[in-house]
């Protein structure tokens, strides 16, 4: 996919990340496109979680973080931002283990538009089939909408995770090794529906799983002891990477 | 997600084809009504003919290494490779014919045409046909056009010695003598390559190499 010419949703700009003494991010700098798969990819303790969550603010309450530097969203600092539920209701994110709250498969899905206000019922089940049918998984559950979701496989648990996310109608969708703990076959569902959902979403990949990261995305970024080694279209980082670290780590020989 | 892409590729290949096609059909059609902007629109379709291969090479090289493929999919992109490079050569030999064909136009004609738009006619068909086989993933007629190659050599070889009595008879006759010749040549050459991409196509269905087995 070309990536010139498509506006830039997310700026990160020379961010750096300490938990205690401990740097776990050196002073990256990317532009994420709007309507496109952005992947980082890199081996364990690269900083790709660590990353995600800073756009999410989650380490807003972690012991001992201290960053510098920027991200904005939509040309506006995050850090600014008073309200970080507000912003995570614009920037959803899925886990690598799915996390279904208490409560039934309906009740998970209409969580977030119930807390963002909207509760007339009949309204409540459109948004819910909706974001069901986005992710495919309608026709699975929609006989057991009222059943808690245990009864889930994990593929259709994350599936359901998906759904919860998008009910709160984010822009960007931020994903966190989402196929760590599925099948082959569920890996691809996601898969598929993660390219389907750049109709409508901007979404953020963490994966190291290097592969997974070319099917998916357009644009990769390679992270390495907390370096932004090499950030670029995906065909070029997989058919011509620039950094030998890259080469050596796509290739299988790092990490 | 890697079926779209190859969706998009098979396109790719076929309108590159289509295009070679109707490059060997305006080649040899400038030849036959001694037409010079004929074969000057062949000459200058060659530049997007050489765009379409590298384009075809890019994206097959991105999916190999993005998708990593196996099963028919692998085969698909290794032989979208190969088909694509026969293509090429395909209608560089149309343009080969192109230009020995406005060498020609230099000269009164030599001698009627007869064996020629006969080769001519097979040989168009044996490259509609393999794009077909292509297409449908039709084994079967992949192995038949293969077959159809002896019969532009046999064409070739009648074509080749008749032209040799000729010039034996009429030396002053050797400049346009020798375009013919070459061009015959290319046509036999442009069977060649058609019967590769017959192969091509047979391996893509079949998971078969019969490239240096008998056709017979």
């Amino acid at each position: 996919m070309q990536t010139e010419n498509v506006p830039s949703i997310l700026s990160v700009r020379n961010l750096s990340i300490w938990y205690g003494d401990k740097q776990v991010l050196r002073d990256l700098s990317f532009e994420v496109k709007q309507g496109q798969v952005t992947a980082f990819i890199g081996p364990t303790n690269s900083g790709k979680s660590t990353l995600v969550r800073c756009i999410n603010r989650l380490n807003d309450f972690t012991p001992n973080f201290r960053s510098t530097g920027d991200i904005l969203f939509r040309g506006v600092a995050m850090g600014t931002a008073s309200d970080a539920t507000a912003l995570r209701k614009q920037i959803g994110m899925v886990f690598r283990k799915p996390i279904p709250f208490r409560g039934s498969i309906y009740e998970n899905v209409a969580y977030g538009a119930q807390i963002s206000g909207v509760n007339a019922s009949t309204h409540l089940d459109t948004i819910v089939e909706k974001n069901l049918r986005k992710t495919g998984l309608w026709s699975e559950v929609e006989n057991i909408l009222g059943e808690t979701p245990e009864q889930l496989s994990i593929g259709q648990q994350q599936l359901l995770c998906i759904a919860r996310a998008l009910a709160v109608e984010p822009e960007i969708l931020i994903f966190d090794e989402p196929c760590g703990e599925l099948d082959p076959i569920e890996t691809v569902k996601i898969e598929t529906l993660v390219r389907e959902l750049t109709k409508d979403y901007t979404l953020i990949f963490a994966t190291n799983k290097r592969r997974q990261a070319a099917r998916v995305s357009d644009v990769a970024g390679f992270l390495y002891c907390g370096e932004l080694i090499e950030f670029g279209a995906t065909e070029k980082i997989f058919t011509n990477p620039q950094d030998n670290r890259t080469e050596q780590y796509v290739t299988g020989r790092l990490g | 997600m890697l079926h779209a892409e190859i969706k998009t590729l098979q396109h790719k290949l076929l309108e590159m084809g289509g295009l070679a096609e109707q490059m060997l059909r305006q080649a040899v059609e400038s030849v036959l009504t001694r037409d010079e902007t004929l074969a000057r629109i062949v000459i200058d379709t060659d530049d997007t003919i050489d765009e379409f291969e590298n384009e075809i090479e890019t994206l097959c090289i991105q999916l190999i290494a993005l998708h990593q493929p196996v099963a028919f999919e692998l085969r698909f992109l290794m032989m979208a490779l190969k088909i694509s490079r026969n293509i090429e050569r395909l209608a560089d030999k149309s343009v080969a014919i192109a230009k020995r064909s406005l060498e020609l136009l230099q000269y009164p004609p030599l001698k009627p045409f007869v064996d020629l738009p006969h080769a001519a006619q097979v040989i168009q068909t044996m490259v509609k046909d393999v794009l077909d086989a292509f297409v449908n993933r039709n084994a079967e007629l992949a192995l038949e056009i293969r077959e159809r190659d002896d019969e532009i050599d046999k064409i070739y070889e009648r074509m080749h010695e008749e032209l040799l009595t000729i010039l034996g008879e009429h030396p002053q006759l050797i400049q346009p003598g020798i375009s013919l010749l070459l061009l015959f040549r290319h046509f036999e050459r442009v069977g060649d390559l058609a019967a590769n991409i017959s192969e091509e196509v047979y391996y893509l269905v079949k998971g078969d190499i019969i490239r240096h087995s008998d056709a017979h």
